[in-house]
């Protein structure tokens, strides 16, 4: 569980002028369900389409499973996607959309059908192998992408806003399906969404990116508990914030003064009754943030 | 109510007429060219099949046909691979100025034919290249190019990218992305595209008229043949053929463009 699969290093991508991911480090861990989380236009896609190799970094490396891939083209990674729109070949059946990067698997057809009866399986559409991808519906579409990809038995699988666009009660349906294919197949995905309860609900590790920067990496609890940002703060779950003027800080206990409340005091190293600011050593840093 | 229907009326009449006034003129070649008279008058004179029977014995015609089937489907094939690049630059890659880049490649469509015509000839002349079908060829794939862009740039845009990345996600070079998944997807363009160019070089006259050399294609023949009365009824007979197997193949070609894969995105165009 602790192994390094993914090592993103000192990462920037510029699209001319625009610096779409700056300076991005991070390490996803094997077996992880590991999310991208920010508002839109805040770097998260473009980072995902770096590891499937759509994108190169204009500067920094990418490792997965300790081979370097930072410039390798996107059909030799290890890697696979489930793209927003699912991208389900219409010119192909279910079962011709699952098989399709099987070409140069080496397995004989009969093994070929039944590992695809197998994902069919899987992804509870079985006898649907011989349906066209427009006989399908949304959250369908969404199983046989699935499949496609974890036909393949990639290291990592990266998952671009996959529940987007589907009905409320179908997405909530399908982030437990998720969940739990992820468990069953053991493999590692990396999930991009700007839904934070999605995030908070999946992951094992959230990373919060916005204009570009990673902002905090973390467990959901421990970014719901104790934001180490107020950006943090705001982005994830409502949140009151008070303007709070210093008055003392000793023995990690800072006292402050907020017009509305009166005097506050924070302890620094955990938080009390109410959802209060982590910070781990300044204390100007809690008042300011406040 | 009766407003409506009046208006209804007036439309349909409207409509009839224009149909008759687009058909009526080339509903006349194939009348005449059964009619047993090599005078094309009112009234008939009889039903005959000899018209068409002269145009078989016809060696000049038979060859001008296989002149214009040479340089037809030469075009029709190099003017839809030069469209499928084309478009795939286009939409694909993000290119500064594509829209004046295409606007310059279009421009063969608005140069009127002559002149298009004249320029080419003297190029040719004086760049010492003999005159003969592969000339004709050549001005032909100029102004059929600019046309399987339009068809295929349509079709290209039509379909999102994602489909050709998890092409390459799923382990697929950019050779077998190509004929895995994007040639599928745009066959129905493709096919179109190759239909209409080639009837627009079969019926070309203008430039083919400028740039043959001693080999006459088809519409060629036929104007040399409109010189001598007696050859006009089997011109009619030839025309009455053309008009037909054009209209099959581009209704045909209509029918492919719009129907094979549904996109699921996005109107079809």
């Amino acid at each position: 569980m602790s192994e390094v699969i993914i090592s993103i290093n000192n990462v920037i991508k510029d699209f001319g002028n625009v610096r779409a991911v700056n300076n991005a480090n991070l390490d996803v861990l094997k077996g992880e369900f590991f999310s991208l989380l920010g508002p839109s236009g805040c770097g998260k896609t473009t980072l995902l389409r770096m590891l499937a190799g759509f994108e190169l970094p204009t500067e920094g490396t990418i490792q997965i499973d300790g081979q370097d891939v930072t410039l390798s083209p996107p059909n030799i990674r290890p890697v696979n996607m489930v793209f927003q729109n699912y991208a389900i070949f219409p010119h192909l059946s279910v079962s011709q959309n699952i098989a399709f990067g099987m070409r140069k698997s080496g397995l004989s057809k009969q093994e070929l059908d039944e590992r695809i009866e197998q994902m069919l399986e899987l992804i509870k559409l079985s006898g649907y192998g011989d349906r066209g991808s427009n006989e399908l519906s949304g959250g369908q579409r969404q199983r046989v992408a699935l499949a496609r990809a974890l036909i393949k038995q990639p290291k990592v699988l990266l998952l671009d806003e996959p529940l987007g666009a589907l009905d409320k009660k179908l997405r909530e349906q399908m982030q437990i399906e998720l969940r739990l294919l992820q468990q069953q197949v053991g493999i590692t995905f990396v999930f991009v969404t700007h839904d934070q309860e999605e995030a908070l609900t999946l992951s094992d590790r959230i990373a919060v990116m916005n204009q570009g920067d990673i902002i905090e990496v973390s467990t959901p609890g421990s970014l719901y508990e104790q934001p180490q940002s107020r950006f943090v703060a705001d982005f994830i779950g409502t949140m009151n914030f008070f303007d709070c003027t210093l008055k003392d800080f000793s023995d990690g206990i800072a006292i402050g003064e907020a017009s509305e409340l009166g005097s506050v005091g924070l302890a620094t190293d955990h938080c009390d009754s109410w959802k209060c600011f982590y910070a781990s050593c300044s204390t100007r840093k809690i008042f300011d943030f406040l | 109510m009766i407003r409506a229907r009046s208006r209804l009326n007036t439309l349909s009449v409207y409509a009839v007429a224009y149909l008759i006034f687009l058909y009526a003129p080339v509903a006349v070649l194939p009348l005449f060219s059964f009619n047993d008279s090599q005078y094309i008058t009112f009234p008939l004179l009889g039903f005959t099949f000899k018209w068409y029977a002269q145009l078989a014995d016809s060696q000049g015609l038979q060859n001008a046909l296989i002149n214009s089937l040479k340089v037809g489907l030469s075009v029709a094939f190099l003017s839809t691979v030069l469209g499928i690049f084309a478009a795939k630059a286009v939409t694909r890659y993000r290119m500064r100025r594509s829209g004046l880049l295409i606007s310059f490649i279009m421009v063969p469509l608005v140069i009127p034919e002559i002149i298009l015509g004249i320029s080419l000839l003297m190029t040719f002349s004086v760049g010492g290249i003999k005159l003969s079908l592969i000339t004709v060829g050549i001005g032909h794939l100029m102004l059929c190019t600019p046309f399987s862009m339009l068809v295929l740039i349509s079709r290209m845009e039509g379909f999102d990218k994602s489909y050709e990345e998890a092409a390459q996600d799923l382990g697929e070079n950019a050779w077998w992305t190509f004929w895995r998944v994007t040639f599928p997807i745009i066959l129905p363009g493709v096919v179109a595209s190759f239909l209409l160019t080639f009837t627009i070089s079969f019926d070309e006259f203008i430039l083919a008229f400028f740039l043959a050399g001693t080999d006459a294609t088809l519409p060629l023949h036929i104007w040399s043949q409109l010189r001598f009365p007696d050859k006009l009824p089997s011109v009619l007979a030839l025309g009455a053929i053309i008009v037909m197997v054009s209209t099959v193949v581009i209704f045909a070609a209509e029918l492919i463009r719009r129907g094979g894969v549904d996109l699921g995105n996005k109107s079809k165009v």
